[in-house]
């Protein structure tokens, strides 16, 4: 907006809001790259200066910009970019709407392209900027709705509103994205995590490979897996061992498929159990290192795991040893070269980042803390699997930093051994549900873990899946919770970070980390799970906090209505009044106030005002008795006082001049100008 | 104010609203229709992003809601009308308008529904003491009308549905004839002054009153005694006017309802007794206001075309 007759051009505050909303829309695009990603931010400066376009222009070139950018887009379609093409063409109808000489109808399409470019956004980025941009585009969007209805006309109420829309309208809006129900969805339980359409979903449970990337979703299943009773009654938590994987290419995890017979048992002391548990294609599951295995054939893997030929489900009794390293002590040189391995193209970083986190440690068990430390701290577990790119560890070791148990487990390994270290991904089931006797798994309890290899000292399992490193022993098993996917596994007594530490403590996390962390765990991994879980958790809170927590809430409440009661009385005073004291307001009776202290003053300084006259037959009284500036002055506030009561004109931007015309005629009655 | 008998009340301060209601406008239903497009592609895709976008237009939906509804609650309004309403005649007149409690009332639209075209458009209202708001009325033909329901409406705060509450405010008015060209007083029957000396002569003073004509200040007294002072002319032996309305006449019925009207209006009858005669009906010369306005209205109620 500029002023008229060469006036200083002034931001208009409509326009600004519109620009912002625009801009957020283009915004969004252009965090989601690609070539439309390109276009948007391009887009941006002219849509910032869309004002200034719009009054040079006249609205010309705006036809053309819609013009080349649907063809573009139309080429773009043929050639099977379907997506870029309705980004492309949305972008141009920004343009279009934003540079249109017809102001009103441009803002309605500038504000539904800005939507949908959000819209479309949301499908190609999870960058956590886009946080921001939503935020720009939530808080001006109902201001910017509200010009070309006209129900926002610059009015001091109307401003006010502004700030509280701005400042309400993400807020609540936080809340209702938290509590909008994730609906059931064909071929999953529900909801995700990820900013795309193409979701792939998984369940929990155990499979016999493990590929990254494989599924975008994992949701929980509860069917029952196993059942493990002691002979001698439950003791500390076990972790039911599945087996171990040590080849991966890169995505995929797979289990050396070379067997060979079980040897010898030689029965020792150890826990004697009975196991129950389902088909799992012939894997058996076994808690522990196995002493003697009855009622079932079995066969052993290179990764120590067991195996059977029997099918459906497995009902058997062993004899086992919980705790401790387990396996050789000393690996075999192909056996080293085996857990050694890495994938072709892994990315250099990796590599780099294992030799800076082992430089300095004393022995290979201070390596093995100084890793599990830096992934159990860096990451945050996700219910997602933010696998961008072709290379899903370097994007979860370097980019995401949250994933599920399944990236926490291959990063380490894949770090471990580039420094060295044998290691390998172990799978099975932790965190059951205690019975009276023992534990009962369900494919929820699924988890993956680390296995590194101690030279002397056999195969330690290491769990650096966010919580774990540095946990106490564990616990005694929590109750059900059937939607802990990944709990952390407890932790065997022997396991390598129950050391004290060998090196001085981790440099905090940045809060750039946490906050992608909250991003990645908040936003885009909040789903179905976490809703529940949050209910729940907010049960149990409601259940403990106990008169603390409710004098809290009652607080809170006094406090809310103490506001509440505050904004009332602001409103009904009104800004006017605030700033000049109980004698100035708005309302019409301001004016006519003045108009009357206006004829006080005139009648003490000696003038003759008949009270029965109209105030213009006043005016025109003084103008007879020659009094031609009190003339003037009376008159300039009876025309102040008619235009506001009769004329339906607003008295906010009178008051003033009715204040100035009062106050010169005040001071020409002090001057001396009395008859 | 010409008013037919029985007459209402001058001003009726409104009850609570009778009638409430709501309207989805254009940019309402795009909305809503978009909303829900999009509600249906979040819920099927479960993206997250989309479900943050989409919470941010349900909740503009529920504010729009919640607000407007509350934008109109609390709410008194009371007409006042200009003491004359003329056919084909702006007149300005006014609403007095409050609201209890509550934060401001925004970008509110006062309108009669019954006649006078009036629509007033209110950008905020302050709650507290009544506010009087100019407003215009205007009719287009002469007669008696009953004026009831007031409509105040809003599309506060994102014109996705305009909301409003409805008023009866029964008030009978007589729109008055537009007034026409005066009659030449010599052509009136019985027309004719006096005679410049009876009509010049002084039956009294008094004091100036809203309304009395400069040239009718007496001037010595006034500044002898330094109050307006008036004189009172003798106008008794001025002889009656009469105002003949005949439909059979060659001028137009309604232009004859309007001329008479303007003489009536004429400052040069001020003072003269003013009968009328019109077919069926006769009204006696009368020089007060209270006869003149008689006159006025019984011009005003005439028959269409008789």
């Amino acid at each position: 907006m500029s002023g008229a007759g060469g006036a200083t051009p002034r931001l208009d505050p409509h326009e600004a809001a519109r620009s912002v909303v625009s801009v957020a829309g283009l915004a969004a695009v252009a965090l989601g790259g690609g070539t439309s990603g390109v276009l948007a931010g391009l887009a941006i400066v002219p849509d910032v200066f869309a004002s200034l376009l719009r009054r040079v222009l006249h609205g010309h070139v705006r036809h053309l910009v819609l013009a080349f950018l649907g063809a573009a887009a139309a080429g773009a379609l043929v050639m099977g970019q379907g997506a870029e093409a309705v980004l492309w063409l949305l972008v141009g109808l920004q343009l279009h709407a934003r540079l249109s000489p017809d102001v009103a109808a441009g803002s309605r399409l500038s504000l539904l392209t800005a939507t949908l470019l959000l819209v479309g956004a949301s499908t190609r980025t999870t960058s956590p900027w886009f946080l921001v941009v939503w935020g720009a585009w939530a808080a001006l969007l109902p201001w910017a709705m509200a010009w070309p209805q006209r129900t926002d006309v610059g009015h001091p109420a109307h401003r006010r509103w502004r700030l509280r829309f701005a400042l309400g309208v993400p807020s609540i809006a936080l809340v209702v994205f938290l509590v909008l129900p994730r609906w059931p969805l064909p071929g999953g339980a529900g909801g995700t995590g990820q900013g795309r359409t193409d979701v792939t979903r998984a369940f929990t449970g155990f499979s016999e490979q493990v590929r990254l990337g494989d599924f975008d979703r994992l949701d929980d299943d509860p069917a029952v897996v196993a059942e493990v009773r002691f002979e001698d009654g439950a003791p500390e938590p076990v972790v039911l061992r599945a087996g171990a994987l040590d080849r991966f290419d890169g995505r995929t995890w797979q289990r050396a498929v070379a067997r060979r017979p079980t040897p010898a048992w030689d029965p020792g002391p150890g826990r004697r159990l009975r196991v129950a548990q389902s088909d799992l294609g012939g894997t058996v599951l076994l808690p522990g290192t196995p002493v003697g295995i009855e009622g079932l054939a079995v066969v052993q893997d290179h990764n120590d795991g067991f195996a059977t030929d029997a099918q459906g489900p497995l009902a058997f009794e062993a004899v086992v040893r919980l705790g401790g390293p387990f396996g050789p002590r000393v690996l075999r040189p192909h056996a080293r070269e085996r857990y050694l391995q890495r994938p072709e193209g892994l990315d250099p970083r990796v590599g780099a980042l294992a030799g800076r986190l082992v430089d300095g440690a004393a022995d290979d068990a201070a390596r093995v803390d100084a890793i599990a430390e830096h992934v159990a701290r860096e990451h945050t577990y996700a219910r997602v699997a933010v696998h961008g790119g072709e290379d899903p560890v370097a994007t979860f070791l370097f980019e995401t930093r949250a994933g599920h148990c399944e990236y926490f487990a291959t990063a380490t390994v894949l770090l471990l051994r580039s420094a060295g270290l044998p290691a390998r991904v172990a799978t099975g089931f932790v965190a059951g549900e205690a019975l009276e006797d023992g534990f009962r798994f369900r494919r929820l309890h699924a988890h993956a873990w680390t296995e590194v290899h101690l030279a002397g000292v056999g195969w330690v399992p290491l769990d650096t899946t966010r919580g774990a490193v540095g946990a106490p022993p564990a616990p005694p098993p929590d109750p059900p919770a059937p939607d802990a996917k990944d709990p952390p596994t407890p932790r065997p007594p022997d396991a390598v970070s129950t050391r004290p530490p060998s090196r001085p403590p981790a440099p905090p996390v940045p809060w750039s980390t946490r906050l992608r962390a909250l991003w990645e765990a908040g936003v885009l991994g909040y789903d179905r799970g976490v809703q529940a879980m949050a209910l729940r958790t907010l049960g149990r809170t409601g259940g403990t906090v106990g008169a603390g927590g409710a004098l809290l809430l009652v607080a809170l409440l006094a406090g809310a209505l103490v506001l509440r009661a505050w904004g009332a009385r602001r409103a009904r005073i009104g800004p006017a009044r605030r700033r000049a004291g109980p004698a100035a307001s708005l309302e019409p009776e301001a004016i006519e106030g003045l108009l009357e202290d206006a004829r006080d003053a005139l009648r003490a300084a000696g003038f003759d005002l008949p009270p029965e006259l109209p105030a213009l037959a006043q005016v025109g009284h003084l103008r007879v008795l020659g009094d031609t500036a009190e003339a003037d002055g009376l008159e300039a506030l009876v025309w102040l006082h008619y235009e506001v009561r009769y004329g339906g004109e607003p008295a906010g931007p009178r008051l003033a001049a009715a204040r100035e015309a009062l106050a010169t005629l005040r001071a020409h009655l002090r001057a001396g100008a009395a008859p | 104010m010409v008013r037919a008998p029985p007459l209402a009340p001058p001003t009726v301060v409104a009850r609570p609203p009778a009638r409430r209601g709501r309207r989805t406008t254009r940019d309402g239903a795009a909305f809503g229709v978009f909303l829900i497009a999009l509600l249906g592609v979040t819920f099927l895709s479960g993206n997250n992003l989309l479900y943050l976008v989409v919470s941010v237009l349900m909740v503009l939906a529920i504010a729009s809601s919640h607000l407007g509804r509350r934008n109109l609650d609390g709410l008194r309004l009371a007409r006042e009308l200009p003491r004359d309403l003329f056919a084909g005649q702006v007149a300005w007149g006014a609403w007095r308008v409050s609201a209890e409690g509550g934060a401001d009332r925004l970008d509110l639209v006062i309108r009669d529904q019954d006649g006078g075209h009036s629509r007033v458009e209110l950008p905020a209202l302050a709650p507290g003491p009544a506010r009087r708001v100019g407003a215009r009325w205007w009719f287009g033909h002469r007669g008696r009308l009953h004026l009831r329901t007031v409509r105040i409406s809003s599309r506060w705060p994102f014109g996705l549905a305009e909301r409003w509450v409805e008023w009866d405010l029964p008030e009978d008015v007589v729109v008055l004839c537009a007034p026409g060209e005066p009659l030449p007083l010599a052509r009136l029957r019985g027309g004719g002054r006096g005679g410049p000396q009876a009509a010049d002569e002084i039956e009294d003073l008094r004091s100036y009153r809203p309304g009395d004509r400069l040239r009718d200040v007496h001037w010595p007294t006034s500044a002898r005694t330094g109050r307006w002072t008036v004189v009172v002319r003798r106008a008794f032996e001025e002889p009656p006017i009469w105002l003949d309305v005949d439909p059979r006449a060659d001028v137009p019925w309604e232009e004859q309802l309007s001329r008479a009207t303007g003489t009536l209006l004429d400052p040069s009858t001020r003072g003269r007794a003013v009968g009328l005669r019109a077919p069926g009906r006769t009204l006696a010369p009368r020089r007060d206001g209270a006869g003149r306005r008689a006159l006025l209205e019984a011009l005003a109620t005439m028959p269409r075309q008789p």
